[in-house]
């Protein structure tokens, strides 16, 4: 177990690198210098002499060798430095300490939701297989992957105004300051994203518990007379949840990527919000810091993802 | 059905009367073989190749025939009098906010649609196979720094890279496709890299190397149709998840242009807050889009059935 966990620890320092150099890349080297960006303005129509560019590249430190550019904004990321706001011209850091903490809440409470419903639908669809349970479970299953979630956001609000004539709270109040306000103003937004990302894990589920069911184990425990839902219960399900653990940084990307979309539908003033802004005003040090936490996020929940696998599965931890 | 019962008896007595010899190979399937017998175990697949196929019509029309037809109307045109009219004989599926046919543009809405879904999956896929193989074939330290670029790149999440990229070069139709593109080599690479090395164990890859077959052509020649079949799998499943990656990215302002009549445009411009007063506007292009999704996935699982068993599970992403 301890090699292993040394290993998977080595892998995770190399691939962190790789992803800040692509998104170096794409947000710092293709785009082109910062530097005049900002003198063009945002459509580029603004005039500005040699003396007041050179002025701001070196204010910025865009004069400098790009590589050195580069390893000066890496370490500065590792001090939580992640440098100053072109549109709102304060440190970049300060929004995010607001706003990452709703955007982490909205993303839990959809897993949450997606979970408590995913994973008894897959069972039951797969222990009822073939019948009429299974094919309508499946079918729900295959339209929520179909359904775009900032769709499913879009009808959660339609409904609410036709049947109640209500909408959830605008903005956003600390689930310790108002817990019953947060909740109202968070719970439809966790349950549309909530919902694609439940179609995904309840295939899932569906398919592990499947393939155990298959097992000889399995058979042997039917054969020397246990109950079936012992059988279910106790001997299917725990190896049934392995393969949905391994999902779990998968499915959190999932969940993360599409509280962009869902915090746009519901107003919600999370980081994915802050980063649709950040694209309209091309505002690219927030750009980039918040792609970064995106790709940081799921590299930690897949390292913590392979460490529990390894735990639970001991074929994993003794290789 | 209970007056014929006997009607299966004479079809038995047939087929076992025939003299075939007892020990003849089967004789090698045709495609139309294959197909009627896909069309007959796989009904869901069927419908969802049905859907697929009209799909493809449609968008053919919209963008080669109907030009020259002019049988819809212009959906690039503000009429003063169409603002947010309720459906109606003039305008089937209402106007829009800014006096826009709701129904021309829904129609047009499919050629980008597919445009869109088709190149980039197509694109992504085959960029991500021919890593992928590359990777397995020559192994070693090639293999492990490609390893870890994809882990790098498949740790953004969903839509994330792509919107970044669009942020870099700015909003239009070639750029969502390049986007989504790229978003789609990582994962492609790892499933055919996964394949490939088991491929690459095979006696017929050493047989081929043995008699001085080059690398290119053991690659393409040998590899390539030993992976085709997950490939396709993959491309039909990335493709459903391109229609709503590209309806996401709109609706959030970050791919096709406003102006462009797509699905996920059309959801932005009528979005949450115009709803209650003009559900015919995001009401028609999210169910066009989960209509069209919904029927490449169905396509897409019952490939996954025929040609690759071992995919199970998997499935489109938005």
């Amino acid at each position: 177990m301890k090699a292993y966990v040394i290993k998977r620890t080595l892998m995770f320092l190399p691939t962190m690198v790789l992803l800040t150099v692509i998104v170096f890349t794409i947000l710092r080297i293709v785009p082109g210098d910062p530097a005049l960006l900002i003198l063009g303005g945002e459509e580029g129509e603004e005039d500005f002499t040699d003396e007041e560019l050179k002025k701001l590249q070196a204010k910025l430190g865009t004069d400098r060798h790009i590589a050195i550019q580069y390893a000066d904004w890496v370490i500065s990321m590792a001090r939580l430095d992640f440098g100053d706001s072109y549109h709102y011209n304060n440190p970049v850091s300060e929004d995010l300490a607001q706003r990452v903490p709703i955007s982490l809440q909205l993303t839990l409470m959809s897993l949450i939701i997606s979970g408590v419903v995913a994973i008894p639908l897959g069972v039951f669809s797969a222990i009822k297989q073939d019948t009429w349970g299974d094919y309508i479970s499946r079918v729900i299953t295959l339209i929520g992957l179909a359904t775009p979630n900032f769709y499913v956001g879009i009808m959660t609000i339609f409904l609410l105004v036709l049947l109640f004539g209500w909408i959830p709270p605008l903005g956003y109040v600390n689930v310790w300051e108002d817990p019953w306000i947060n909740t109202q103003q968070l719970i439809f937004p966790a349950m549309a994203l909530g919902t694609s990302g439940m179609a995904f894990l309840a295939r899932v589920t569906r398919s592990a518990m499947l393939e155990v069911l298959n097992e000889d184990y399995i058979r042997t425990a039917r054969s020397k007379g246990l109950a079936e839902k012992i059988v279910i219960y106790r001997h299917a399900l725990k190896n049934a949840v392995l393969p949905v653990v391994t999902i779990f940084g998968l499915a959190l990307g999932n969940a993360a990527s599409g509280s962009v979309v869902t915090e746009i539908v519901f107003s919600v003033p999370g980081m994915g919000r802050l980063l649709i802004e950040g694209v309209q005003h091309r505002d690219y040090p927030m750009i980039q810091a918040i792609i970064v936490i995106f790709g940081v996020m799921v590299l930690v929940a897949n390292l913590f993802t392979d460490l529990t696998y390894a735990w639970l599965n001991p074929r994993i931890r003794y290789e | 059905m209970a007056q014929q019962p006997d009607s299966q008896a004479p079809d038995l007595e047939f087929s076992a009367s025939t003299s075939e010899p007892l020990l003849a190979l089967p004789a090698k399937r045709g495609i139309t073989h294959n197909v009627s017998r896909f069309l007959r175990t796989k009904p869901l697949g069927t419908v969802g190749a049905t859907i697929a196929a009209l799909l493809i019509i449609l968008a053919v029309y919209v963008k080669f025939i109907e030009p020259t037809v002019g049988l819809i109307a212009d959906p690039y045109k503000p009429l003063v009098s169409r603002i947010n009219v309720a459906p109606s004989a003039e305008a089937w599926f209402g106007g829009d906010k800014i006096g826009r046919d709701v129904y021309a543009r829904l129609l047009n809405g499919a050629w980008i649609s597919l445009y869109v879904g088709l190149l980039s999956s197509f694109i992504g896929t085959t960029i991500g196979m021919a890593v992928g193989i590359a990777s397995a074939y020559w192994g070693g330290k090639f293999d492990l720094v490609v390893q870890r670029v994809i882990d790098a790149m498949i740790a953004f999440p969903g839509i994330i890279l792509a919107i970044a990229i669009m942020a870099a070069l700015g909003a239009s139709i070639n750029n969502v496709v390049f986007a989504l593109s790229v978003s789609y080599i990582p994962s492609a690479a790892r499933i055919i890299r996964s394949q490939a090395l088991a491929i690459n164990e095979m006696d017929y890859i050493l047989a081929a190397q043995a008699v001085g077959v080059g690398t290119m052509r053991t690659m393409v020649k040998y590899i390539v149709p030993n992976v085709f079949a997950i490939y396709i799998v993959i491309t039909t499943f990335h493709l459903g998840g391109a229609i709503i990656s590209e309806a996401s990215l709109s609706f959030l302002g970050v791919g096709t242009p406003p102006n462009e009549p797509s699905w996920g445009g059309m959801l932005n411009s009528s979005s949450s807050q115009y709803i209650a007063v003009a559900w015919w506007q995001p009401i028609f292009p999210g169910a066009a889009i989960i209509i069209v999704v919904f029927a490449w996935n169905l396509l897409g699982d019952a490939l996954r059935d025929v040609l690759d068993p071992r995919l199970r599970g998997t499935g489109a992403r938005g």
